[in-house]
């Protein structure tokens, strides 16, 4: 064994060690419960992540920059009953959409200016955005979930397409299109740099400020985004909608092998990370595991994966 | 006669392929001041950390009050009587100063692990009584004290181990002007209490008014020992700079009538005031100043690090620099001084180092040009001679000599028509230090105009067309090519009035 381990060392591999785990938990619950490995629970498990996923692209690349988004939950569902509410006006669906895109950009905009241009703590500012968001949320609709929306913009998020869901597909496709631009473009380096030494980056005469308020509009825009797929996955626009998703979020980003204090991290293993909590959940819903000891069982999770070094490929 | 309270004998220090100091020995006696001289690199600090207990000599002996010590680390010398004092005080501006002089002390420990706080403050307020601090509440927050009063914590929390000798590293560094005066105050209140002082200082004007004995280092050995009645302003010089500038330097051929590619109108912001020079195509310009005259400020300046009044003229029209990125666009390139903190991104390749500055023109759609970008790394490796077995290895496995090379070429790729270099040499190694000189010569022969600030002195001397002396944030001479030596030069730099310098 030790052989075989020293010819494969975990370091560098961090990859491969994230997809053993995911590899571990799936075949572990195909024994356990007979439902878990078919198609139907699969396509219904990728359904479902698609809002976490959504909002995991752009704080992968935040924790990178060594700053950290915790407004998110409550960005989602600014965004969500904005576009409920325009909608309830009259407004065209389409249009209410986009209402509720440009919503969450002008979060997304009011963090970036505050952390950015002012050099505020990313994290104060976000949690004071958690905040004052979510309360915002219930002001508009005094807490009435919005509902009755057009057949056509259910597409997105319970449509399937031969046997997989439109939003995973969706999800998928913004994944490899992040990917290609964490990889190959000069964004990246920057955002990588910033991460590792923010000095070097802005004497090598490039704008931290506008760095950093480009990544936290991307991260407004797909909470937003994700706000709609889950208004239309579950027909409704409620003031409650991604409560504590950021808890998800960060946790699956950390999971994928992204460093807390920035500098490291890929949006691939973020991907696998995501796959992990999603297909843990599942397993466990499916074993009858009452959610509060998946809670449980999801930090425990995350202190093994997190704190091991050798799950870290240090 | 009296005995020494200090004596080091032999002292000799060893790093990875430097001997840092060989074969010193010093002394100092109850209640004098005895200033501590050399330039940069001369093995004044490395002395030093080595009486405060931060290094161990490779060989030698400490003895203290006559008995032999080993210092095992700054907590046991203070213990055992020598504290250090930094330019860069140690407080802990949240608590007070009582807190701060007696943190981590069992005698202010009580039954039952309380601090006894009434005899900590009565203790506090004597020991900072006794140096002349009485206008101090040591119930007072640090943060809520001046530059001179925190000096009197750092000073009475030495005290409080019942220092026998104090180090004081460039005390007045941090000082304004009116508060030197009462810094010497606390000083002469410690010799009158036997303490001995090792005064670390650049300045010859205080060394004169303060000190009682001098010795200077040279190049890791000790050159003398001499009393302050013994010496004068140029014999110290003489002592503390030796032999003449040596082959480092390549010959550099004068142009004349070059136009001006970079004018400073009027320059001030804090340290600096009304800073004015005339930067020609092709030249290399020396800036020369103690820590604190200005040249770091007006490279920041230059650069749209910070900003300021004045006006930056290039190439005949005025020009707004009010940030980095603007500066690039006006073709200037800074090599800061620290390039740990400024210079490279450690983790990341050599290659992306290199091009992080042109990367925008290294992509077409924000998508990198990856041929185009190991085409040019591959060139300034070349051209620079940066050893590494690729361009992709991580700058950090690299040489301080090849990692100061990286963030030269990073600019150089940038392809600049001004080209600041602030301390560009500092911890390379001699061998690449030649290097770097060649570069920075060849770069100007190609029409480069140079702006060179460093506290090297003969690095200023020997590469520079001109130099330009700052003092206190003006300046206040300016050298032709050839005319400088490192005495003129520390002269005007350090004590600008006086006329020594047409000795």
């Amino acid at each position: 064994m030790s052989a075989w381990a020293s010819r494969f060392p975990l370091k560098g591999n961090k990859l491969i060690v994230q997809m053993l785990l995911l590899l571990v938990i799936i075949v572990l619950f195909s024994f356990l419960s007979p439902y878990f490995l078919t198609v139907t629970n699969f396509m219904n498990v990728l359904n479902q992540m698609v809002e976490v996923g959504l909002i995991a692209i752009p704080m992968t690349m935040i924790i990178i920059s060594g700053a950290m988004d915790l407004s998110v939950g409550s960005i989602l569902a600014f965004s969500a009953v904005c576009m409920g509410v325009a909608y309830e006006r009259g407004i065209d669906i389409w249009i209410s959409m986009i209402i509720g895109l440009l919503a969450g950009l002008l979060c997304g905009a009011v963090n970036g200016y505050l952390i950015a241009r002012h050099r505020m703590q990313a994290i104060v500012v976000t949690i004071g955005m958690l905040v004052m968001l979510r309360g915002l949320v219930y002001v508009i609709n005094q807490g009435r979930p919005i509902s009755g929306f057009p057949d056509a913009f259910y597409f997105m998020g319970q449509q399937y397409i031969g046997f997989i869901p439109v939003n995973a597909i969706f999800l998928v496709v913004m994944f490899l299109l992040a990917s290609f631009v964490m990889k190959k473009t000069r964004f990246s380096t920057y955002v990588y740099g910033i991460g590792n030494n923010e000095e070097v980056v802005r004497y090598s005469g490039i704008s931290v400020v506008r760095i950093r308020f480009i990544l936290f509009m991307l991260s407004g825009l797909f909470s937003a985004l994700a706000g709609i797929f889950l208004v239309s996955r579950l027909a409704s626009a409620e003031a409650t909608s991604g409560t504590n998703i950021e808890l998800d979020v960060i946790t699956a980003t950390l999971i994928g092998g992204t460093h807390i204090f920035g500098g490291r991290g890929s949006l691939s293993g973020t991907f696998v990370g995501l796959l992990i909590i999603v297909f843990l959940r599942n397993g466990l819903n499916l074993l009858g595991v009452s959610v509060l000891y998946q809670a449980v069982i999801l930090g425990a999770l995350l202190l093994l994966a997190v704190g091991n070094k050798k799950f870290n490929g240090e | 006669m009296r005995h020494p309270v200090l004596k080091m004998e032999g002292i000799s220090k060893e790093f990875p392929g430097v001997k840092a100091l060989s074969d010193v020995s010093f002394e100092l006696y109850p209640g004098e001041v005895h200033a501590l001289m050399g330039e940069n690199g001369a093995g004044k600090s490395t002395l030093m950390k080595i009486l405060s207990g931060v290094y161990s000599p490779t060989q030698g002996t400490i003895r203290l009050k006559g008995k032999e010590v080993t210092f095992g680390n700054p907590l046991d010398a203070q213990r055992q009587g020598v504290s250090i004092i930094h330019q860069e005080f140690n407080l802990f501006s949240n608590l007070t100063a009582a807190e701060n002089i007696f943190i981590d002390r069992p005698e202010m420990v009580g039954r039952f692990r309380r601090i006894q706080w009434s005899k900590m403050y009565d203790e506090a307020q004597r020991l900072v009584d006794s140096i002349g601090g009485g206008e101090i509440d040591v119930r007072q927050e640090v943060r809520h004290l001046g530059v001179h009063s925190q000096q009197v914590i750092e000073i009475a929390k030495a005290l409080s181990f019942q220092a026998d000798v104090l180090i004081m590293d460039e005390p007045s560094a941090a000082l304004p002007e009116n508060e030197v005066k009462k810094m010497f105050d606390v000083v002469n209140r410690l010799r009158a209490q036997g303490v001995a002082i090792v005064y670390v200082s650049h300045r010859m004007k205080e060394i004169f008014e303060i000190a009682d004995k001098v010795t200077v280092l040279r190049d890791g050995a000790k050159i003398d020992t001499r009393g302050i009645e013994e010496v004068t302003e140029q014999s110290l010089i003489q002592m503390m700079v030796g032999k003449e500038v040596g082959q480092l330097y390549p010959v550099r051929e004068q142009k004349h009538d070059q136009e001006v590619v970079l004018k400073a109108e009027q320059l001030s912001l804090d340290s600096a005031h009304n800073v004015s020079f005339e930067l020609r195509k092709g030249e290399i310009l020396g800036l020369f100043g103690v820590p604190g005259s200005g040249t770091h400020t007006i490279a920041e300046r230059l650069f749209g690090l910070r900003r300021g009044t004045g006006e930056i003229i290039i190439h005949g029209t005025a020009v707004k620099i009010n940030s980095p990125s603007q500066a690039k666009a006006k073709k200037i390139a800074y090599v800061p001084p620290d390039r740990h903190r400024q210079g490279i991104i450690k983790p990341m390749s050599i290659r992306q180092n290199l091009s992080i500055p042109m990367l925008p023109q290294l992509s077409k759609y924000t998508v990198l040009d990856e041929a185009r970008i190991k085409e040019m790394s591959k060139e300034y490796m070349e051209k620079l001679r940066i050893k590494a077995p690729s361009d992709g290895q991580s700058v950090d496995f690299l040489s301080g000599g090849n990692q100061q090379k990286v963030v030269i070429g990073k600019w150089l790729a940038a392809n600049p028509d001004i080209l600041i270099l602030e301390e560009p040499t500092r911890g390379v190694d001699v061998g690449a230090k030649a290097e770097i000189y060649n570069i920075i010569h060849q770069l100007a022969q190609e029409g480069l105009s140079i702006l060179l600030i460093s506290s090297e002195m003969p690095e200023v001397i020997g590469l520079s067309d001109r130099i330009l002396v700052l003092y206190k944030g003006t300046i206040v001479h300016e050298f032709a090519h050839g005319e400088a030596d490192q005495e003129q030069l520390l002269q005007r730099a350090s004590h600008p009035l006086s006329e020594g310098g047409c000795l």
